[in-house]
């Protein structure tokens, strides 16, 4: 009995699953290079969560203000595109929603 | 100096390695945030198990020398694997091997490679998923 919405395709269900995958790894830094509103709203949340995971590793003082400098400006000011793609990728990855993903395109494919 | 360096980026143009270098250049980068990364993750544990004061930061500036520098090549992946670990990416990895017979072309159980495919889908006795599997195999180009 065929069951999902893809039955006689599997391949296609794969191809939406390796399509939305790399719309969540490359569209923030597609979208970070093309608005500069997206950029400084990536920025400001990225340099925040940085500043905070610093302090909490080091304590609050001058060392945590200057390692997160340097952090801040590998990661948000000289590579945002890159730094935006692998903190979408975490929290994706990181709310189970790739897992999700993966469950719905197995159903899709009608085989499991 | 100024002139050997000219004649890199020179040499460089000329061979249109200008992209290469500039993607070697952000890996470097990376790689640096990587380490600072690392030597964060070094504090926090050093803080936690040997605590501060003289003997922590001795214990730090010498854990931190030798992961950093010395033993680099053996640390630098494994923080990237654990950084991978921590993201969840071996729970990606899980899913796709418990899931990926879903995308099998050829029908779950079906092997993927070579002459044990060929056998498999030859062999009469596989009954009705061999029909489809069959049928499947003449729709996408005899396969």
């Amino acid at each position: 009995m065929n069951k999902g919405f893809l039955p006689a395709s599997p391949l296609l269900a794969l191809i939406l699953l390796l399509i939305t995958f790399a719309v969540v790894i490359i569209g923030p830094a597609v979208a970070v290079h093309i608005s500069p509103t997206i950029r400084i709203i990536f920025q400001f949340v990225i340099a925040v969560t940085i500043y905070n995971w610093v302090k909490n590793t080091v304590g609050p003082g001058i060392l945590s203000l200057v390692i997160s400098a340097v952090l801040i400006y590998i990661f948000v000011i000289m590579l945002p595109g890159f730094t935006a793609s692998l903190w979408a990728t975490y929290y994706v990855l990181g709310l189970g929603i790739a897992s999700m993903l993966i469950w719905g395109f197995t159903l899709f494919s009608g085989r499991m | 100096m100024m002139k050997a360096a000219f004649l890199d980026s020179l040499i460089g143009k000329l061979l249109g390695l200008g992209p290469i270098a500039s993607l070697l250049e952000k890996v470097n980068l990376v790689m640096l945030g990587l380490k600072i990364v690392v030597l964060l993750f070094v504090v926090g544990w050093v803080r936690t198990h040997v605590g501060g004061g003289r003997l922590g930061t001795f214990v730090l500036l010498l854990v931190g020398y030798l992961i950093l520098f010395p033993y680099w090549y053996l640390f630098g992946p494994l923080a990237i694997l654990y950084l991978l670990a921590i993201t969840g990416v071996t729970g990606l990895a899980m899913d796709i091997v418990f899931t990926h017979q879903a995308y099998n072309p050829f029908g779950p159980g079906t092997p993927t490679v070579g002459e044990e495919r060929a056998a498999y889908l030859n062999n009469p006795a596989m009954g009705l998923q061999s029909k489809i599997t069959q049928m499947f195999r003449k729709k996408i180009g005899g396969r």
